[in-house]
């Protein structure tokens, strides 16, 4: 009789053992990220007889979930993306200062102030607090700025990052391949090595949108956007560039790079915020800090100083070529083409003249601008470009001074009173645009005594405006109205039939150029990184021009400056407005991006779930299994026993 | 529902619900520890923009109050000054019809020259009121006094009084667009065409003083007088009608201002503050199914087929 029993029993020892083996490693790796479970398949043996000969390990075999597994690479992608850019938006949702004393808080102050400037024009604390006002929204400008720009940058070192990850993670997959083939290719199975292999793919889909293809004996490919990262045993890797435009672009590394366009994962979220989204953010911000400045600047250029017209005056914004057409000077605050007007004040005889400047951008360089300025002005006042910083400087003759309120001349233009008396043509002018007051003395006689001797008012279009008595029970030298924030006075003394006239400017520089140069502004720079409140200004508050008319109680500019927060600049959006706007957007994208996160992790955790129910580790299914093999382990060695004890009385015969 | 659950499943998905409860936890907590429903813009966009919007209209209503403030002081100062000017012009006149009674010897007629003196000096007083160290009257020129006497009578008693002011008013602005005039011109108040407030007095002491008159000429200049003073009376009586009613006017906007910026306020308190009623339920009701959470999860690791085997 042949005995198979100890070759049955041994197999069955064997394989038992063995999966014991499995199941201690399946229980070990229950909780290793990317494990997938094992299960040992057995086959009888046989040698062709009625009776086989025992069992034995058909193959180890991996559960998988191929699709499960895509699905997950792929929605991981996707919530990398969103994740990256919420984090990014937060940030700059702090960036941008939206709290108490912030931008938007500092702005409406600053507006404040200038109202309460105009019933205290001449107060010295009042003027103070305007510009301490000035001075911290600046900084806070300087600081969300600084902010920003910072934030791109940690999140360009981002982008750097998970490109090497994605470069370590490729060539461990090739290099995991080469194994895995290897293995495979006797005919083995490679399964722990496909474990760790899809582990890195898993983590690679963190960074990049992978697309899996398998190859035979176990290997595979990796495709993302429109590039190949791994190629069976060889990795593809990549690099960042810097364009001439300032953006990042990933590209092969290499003698010759070509752009590669990912389309989820880390690096497309932190590409988009890098290349994007907070250059939109931040240019919002500078396109508002320079509205702000030229707004500010503008009038206050074109008002008076408590220290009354100026005979130096030296700009802060400049071009980089002052030989250049100014509309090839990529300004950050334009010029228009328009009239810009200069009063020069002689301070022996008081007299004041206007002269009128006609700005072409597209005609004229800084350096033209200069030289009209100055040939307008009969060389009263000399206008240069100061080097290397290319800035305007308007410098007076001595013995005069000049500004840009273009306050009616004085006196008047073609005086021909026909007497003794002398006209005066005062107030601000408030009309919208240029105009002529034609003014005629209807009558022959003295300045307040004689009756019927009037003043009759035209404009240009020789409409009668006004008829005033300068006659009879007129003072002599009183103001009276005559349109338009215009007043006209005689003194005493005689006249016959007298006229006189008195050119008006509106608006005092229609080009722009004081507030895009920043002659006699408030601020320096042009944008939120370099905006800052110019520093003999903030020395000396009695610089700040609240008047019009040169008087220190005259708050008409404070009220122009005042006037600037409901003034829509930004389409129908006012400064405080476009600001609230820009933090809005942001609140917006993060509001958004939070529930894309939270809906994307939603179906990460179910494609978790789901992929985990095909291959994750049950431990109370391991546990089943190894009371099963247990008892396999027993009954073999029993029947090894029993065979042994069968055998034994057999050979007791023999004895 | 999946029909195997493995620990790590149970592990992640345990830990996905700690970490979104705990989140809405200290999300209401904050809500109730700052009392704001809204800190952020993503807190809200749009409710964030409306609130800002609210409080800028309620900062700017606290600056209007105060240009009110600024403007009614201006207003109350400058008619309590015409009203002075007025008082004395009402005395020049009394003076005037007394003067004309030709029985009046020459030391009464001085007398009431010299009150005339005093009452000159009231005018000029009250033409260079100040307040808050600023000339009312002056225009937009606060800063130095309008009215200057520019001659004197040997005896240092005044013959001329100049305006040097501005000749425009000075304005406040107290809301958008509107300005209020809290500086007039002086020359328009004092010496109005025909209404010259200085030269009727002047004229009247000197008539009075002027012994080269014979009583019915002084009669009859005095009662010419008596006009002018009348008619610069007029003039500021017109001026102190049309502050009065400016302050009048500065009373209902300043009810307006504290109405706008009451409703300013309550706009983004309704829309930021924290209803607690609502926050404190919500933070019992976070917290109870926390705590579940917590339970359940703890009784998910407790029991496994390992404590069943002998």
């Amino acid at each position: 009789m042949a005995i198979n029993g100890f070759t049955i029993g041994i197999s069955a020892l064997s394989v038992s053992t063995k999966a014991l083996d499995l199941i201690g490693q399946n229980i070990a790796n229950a909780n290793t990220p990317g494990y997938s479970r094992q299960r040992i398949d057995l086959a009888n043996t046989t040698a062709g007889q009625e009776v086989g000969t025992g069992v034995t390990i058909n193959r180890f075999t991996r559960y998988e979930a191929p699709t499960l597994a895509s699905a997950r690479r792929n929605s991981a992608a996707s919530l990398a993306s969103v994740s990256v850019r919420l984090d990014t938006r937060r940030q700059v949702e702090t960036a941008l200062r939206p709290t108490a004393a912030g931008i938007g808080d500092q702005l409406d102050t600053f507006f404040t102030k200038a109202t309460a400037l105009t019933t205290r024009p001449n107060d010295s604390a009042s003027r103070r607090e305007l510009l301490g006002t000035a001075d911290n929204l600046a900084r806070q400008f300087n600081a969300a700025a600084g902010d920003l720009d910072i934030l791109r940058a940690d999140v360009g070192r981002r982008v750097d990052q998970s490109v090497n990850e994605v470069n370590t993670f490729a060539k461990k997959i090739a290099q995991l391949n080469g194994e895995i083939a290897n293995v495979e290719s006797r005919g083995d199975q490679a399964n722990d090595l496909k474990d760790q292999r899809d582990q890195l793919i898993a983590n690679l889909s963190e960074r990049i949108d992978v697309r899996v293809v398998p190859l035979k004996f176990g290997a595979v490919n990796i495709l993302a956007g429109n590039t190949a990262v791994v190629v069976g045993d060889s990795a593809v890797q990549f690099s960042t560039v810097i364009g001439p435009t300032g953006q990042k672009q990933v590209v092969t590394a290499g003698a010759n790079p070509s752009a590669v366009n990912f389309e989820a994962g880390t690096v497309t979220g932190a590409l988009q915020e890098y290349n994007t989204d907070i250059p939109a953010t931040r240019a919002r911000l500078d396109a508002l800090a320079a509205k702000f400045i030229q707004s500010v600047d503008q009038v206050q250029a074109t008002g008076i100083a408590l220290t009354g017209p100026r005979s130096l005056v030296t700009a802060t914004r400049g071009v980089t070529d002052p030989a250049a057409l100014l509309n090839t000077q990529n300004l950050p605050i334009p010029v228009t083409a328009g009239q810009l007007v200069v009063s020069v004040t002689d301070a022996g005889t008081g007299t004041r003249t206007n002269s009128v400047v006609a700005i072409d951008p597209a005609a004229q360089s800084l350096n033209d601008v200069a030289a009209a300025i100055t040939a307008a002005t009969g060389g009263q006042v000399q206008a240069t470009v100061d080097v290397p910083q290319n800035t305007l400087r308007f410098q007076a003759q001595p013995g005069f001074s000049f500004d840009f309120a273009a306050r009616p001349s004085n006196p008047p233009q073609a005086v021909n009173v026909g007497g003794t008396a002398v006209p005066t043509v005062g107030g601000a002018y408030t009309g919208t645009g240029n105009d002529t007051f034609s003014f005629q003395i209807t009558g022959t006689g003295t300045v307040g005594t004689t009756p019927g001797l009037n003043l009759e008012v035209r404009n240009a279009a020789n409409t009668l405006i006004a008829t005033l008595n300068v006659g009879e029970g007129y003072t002599p030298g009183t103001p009276l109205a005559a349109g338009n924030g215009v007043t006209v006075s005689l003194t005493a003394g005689t006249t016959t039939n007298g006229t006189f006239a008195s050119d008006l400017y509106a608006p005092p520089d229609a080009a722009g150029l004081l507030g895009a140069f920043g002659v006699s502004g408030l601020f320096k720079g042009s944008s939120a990184t370099d905006i800052a409140v110019r520093p003999d200004v903030l020395a000396d508050p009695s610089l700040v021009a609240l008047s019009r008319t040169g008087q220190p109680g005259d708050s008409g500019n404070a009220k122009l400056l005042a006037d600037i927060q409901d003034r829509a600049v930004f389409g129908n959006r006012t400064l405080t407005v476009e600001y609230l706007d820009i933090v809005g957007a942001v609140g917006a994208d993060v509001t958004s991006l939070d529930d894309q996160v939270a809906a994307q992790s939603g179906v990460q955790s179910s494609l978790f779930a789901q992929e985990q129910a095909a291959v994750g580790v049950d431990m109370n299914e391991e546990t089943l299994q190894l009371l099963n093999y247990q008892r396999m382990v027993q009954a073999a060695s029993k029947y090894i026993s029993v065979v042994n004890t069968a055998l034994d009385s057999v050979f007791d015969i023999l004895r | 529902m999946n029909i195997r659950v493995t620990a790590q499943t149970q592990t992640a998905s345990a830990l996905a619900n700690f970490r979104r409860q705990q989140t809405n936890i200290a999300r209401v907590q904050d809500q109730i520890s700052t009392g704001l429903r809204i800190t952020t813009a993503s807190d809200g966009p749009a409710d964030y923009v409306a609130i800002n919007q609210a409080k800028s209209t309620s900062r700017r209503s606290v600056t209007y109050a105060q240009t009110l403030n600024d403007a009614a002081t201006d207003l109350n100062t400058s008619v309590s000054a015409l009203l002075e000017g007025t008082n004395a012009l009402v005395r020049a006149k009394q003076i005037a019809q007394e003067g004309v009674d030709q029985t009046l010897d020459p030391n009464s007629r001085q007398a009431l020259a010299t009150e005339v003196d005093s009452l000159i000096e009231r005018m000029v007083q009250a033409g260079n009121v100040q307040s808050d160290g600023k000339y009312l009257f002056g225009g937009t020129a606060v800063e130095t006094p309008p009215f200057v006497v520019t001659s004197l009578t040997p005896g240092g008693q005044p013959t001329a009084v100049s305006y040097t002011g501005a000749d425009t008013r000075a304005r406040g602005l107290i809301s958008p667009n509107q300005t209020v005039d809290t500086k007039h011109v002086g020359s328009q108040v004092f010496q109005k065409s025909g209404a010259d407030a200085f030269a009727a007095l002047i004229n009247l002491r000197d008539t009075l003083r002027d012994s080269s008159l014979s009583d019915g000429q002084r009669s009859a200049a005095l009662t010419q007088q008596v006009g002018a003073v009348d008619a610069a009376r007029d003039g500021l009586s017109e001026i102190t009608g049309e502050q009065a009613a400016a302050l009048a006017g500065i009373e209902a906007i300043r009810f307006r201002v504290s109405d706008l910026k009451l409703s300013a306020d309550t706009r983004s308190s309704e829309l930021e503050s924290t209803d607690y009623a609502e926050a404190v339920v919500k933070l019992r009701e976070q917290d109870n199914a926390f705590q579940a959470t917590l339970a359940i999860s703890a009784r998910l690791f407790q029991t496994s087929l390992i404590d069943f085997l002998r």
